[in-house]
């Protein structure tokens, strides 16, 4: 008896078709947190994240990503949270400092703005890396920031009162 | 030259396809002179003998050349790690870009290699359709048909081996990658090829999408008629609509790809880059697959239809036409099946 009759192979194509697709979704491990713009993965230290105007939270790997993000949604976020190079911690970008220097954080997307808590570490790597800290206009995440401040209070003005 | 296994691999199968091109290339056209200059029964019984070799020979050229295609991207995927500010196939494509040494024809090199890939695994298909067809005969009434097509596919081969060779040995160390992030390119509203951007997508995605269904539900529904057609009417000129289908196709099977499926499939909803489906979605890669295998078996059923016709292949020629199409059948419908389930699963 032959084993691959055109029957059997039509049932076996037709298994791997469905079966493919199933599989690899089934196989496919979780993934660990990539980066919302491009996929990339998220080094830690230069980790920006966006709290959406529904309250859903996005992760990019850098500030260029961020910022590319951004430009393209309709609402201004809730909160933007950037990541301190000196110690690591998320704080929010209305407080931070942010340099633009030399050094590339990521190489993929050639981000060279540099963030940190305190000033001193910033005017520090501004020095030694032929930097310049960004005030006013160049700030990334100028306009993003006021109006989710803005929108902020005013969610949060009738509990306050 | 970066070393490792995919590298060599492709350089040792390259070298193969390069010895075994013009070896085919030049025994086909020896043949093919001597075929035509007329001959006596026991002078065409000698060369036939002669050719079964020939036919080895591309045999074994045409399973490395549909072996080198999806070789040359898992080489590629391969060299992603090589450099920093590389984060997908579309980085390495980008490698050498705007540099004054050697390593500024590699972007070029790339390019031909993924336009000469597919056009040389259709021709090397052209050529066994028409061997297929030949083998049927008692007289070989196509075999001038069967060694001058031969001769293109040796050529293409050869080409292609030695673009693949150029590539592999040019040294890849100045490299000035002016993006080698592909949001550069496929998601930027203000780069010239920013066709696939953000605004792009949103305006044209639901029609891509429709657009997508109705021409490969077009086609499958076109290639059932076809096939359901008696053997005695399946001319080459019914061919024809089938033929020009299976072209509009493959614009509409990119797009669809670029600005529906690469987001949806990436969970990145602003990133369009196809090459990134390869290594974080690989069962998307049989999909594609099939749709090739679709569309090039319309195109060698027209090529059976078209270049195979004679008295002797006349009584079986609607009979493998009809089998090719079967085949077409399978590759559009399991293509729109499974890239519509993976769309649902994503």
């Amino acid at each position: 008896m032959k084993m691959w009759t055109p029957g059997r192979l039509r049932i076996a194509a037709a298994l791997l078709i469905v079966g493919l697709p199933l599989a690899g979704k089934w196989a496919r491990p979780t993934q660990d947190r990539r980066c919302d713009l491009d996929g990339a993965r998220i080094d830690q230290l230069f980790r920006v994240r966006i709290l959406d105007a529904q309250d859903r939270d996005h992760e990019f790997c850098c500030i260029h990503c961020a910022r590319l993000w951004l430009s393209r949604q309709p609402a201004a976020p809730w909160q933007v949270l950037v990541t301190d190079e000196t110690t690591g911690a998320e704080i929010d970008a209305a407080g931070a400092w942010f340099v633009r220097s030399t050094v590339v954080t990521t190489a993929h997307t050639r981000n060279r703005i540099h963030v940190f808590q305190a000033k001193a570490d910033a005017v520090k790597h501004a020095g030694t890396a032929h930097g310049k800290i960004l005030t006013d206009s160049e700030r990334p995440f100028g306009t993003a920031i006021k109006n989710s401040s803005a929108a902020r209070q005013a969610t949060h003005a009738p509990f306050e009162r | 030259m970066i070393l490792n296994a995919y590298a060599v691999l492709d350089a040792s199968t390259a070298l193969l396809r390069l010895l075994l091109g013009l070896a085919v290339t030049f025994l086909a056209f020896s043949l093919w002179r001597r075929w035509r200059a007329g001959l006596s029964a026991e002078r065409q019984g000698w060369l036939e003998d002669r050719s079964y070799f020939l036919f080895l020979l591309a045999n074994l050229l045409l399973i490395l050349s549909v072996v080198s295609w999806p070789l040359l991207y898992l080489l590629l995927q391969s060299y992603v790690p090589e450099w920093p500010g590389v984060m997908c196939i579309y980085g390495v494509t980008q490698v050498g870009a705007g540099s004054i040494g050697s390593s500024r024809f590699l972007p070029g090199l790339l390019t031909a290699l993924q336009m000469l890939k597919p056009a040389l695994v259709f021709l090397a298909g052209a050529w066994f359709v028409l061997y297929l067809l030949n083998r049927r005969t008692t007289a070989s009434a196509l075999m001038p048909r069967v060694l001058l097509a031969v001769i293109p596919f040796g050529l293409l081969a050869v080409a292609d081996a030695v673009t693949e060779g150029a590539y592999l040995i040019i040294p890849k160390k100045e490299e000035f990658l002016s993006s080698g992030c592909c949001t550069a390119v496929f998601d930027a509203d203000d780069h010239v090829s920013g066709f696939f951007s953000e605004s792009f997508s949103a305006r044209a995605g639901p029609w891509i999408g429709e657009a997508y269904y109705v021409v490969n539900g077009g086609m499958v529904l076109a290639l059932l008629g076809y096939i359901l057609l008696p053997a005695r009417r399946r001319s080459g000129g019914r061919l024809l609509p089938l033929g020009l289908g299976s072209l509009v196709t493959w614009p509409v099977n990119g797009l669809f790809l670029i600005v529906v499926c690469a987001p949806a499939l990436l969970h990145l909803a602003h990133h369009h880059c196809p090459y990134d489906l390869l290594p974080a979605v690989p069962e998307s890669a049989p999909a594609a697959a099939l749709f090739v295998l679709g569309s090039f078996c319309i195109g060698w059923a027209c090529v059976a239809a078209w270049c195979g016709r004679s008295a002797e292949t006349a009584p079986f020629l609607g009979h493998e036409i009809g089998k090719l199409l079967r085949l077409a059948l399978w590759g559009y419908a399991g293509s729109m099946v499974m890239l519509s389930l993976e769309l649902a699963l994503a």
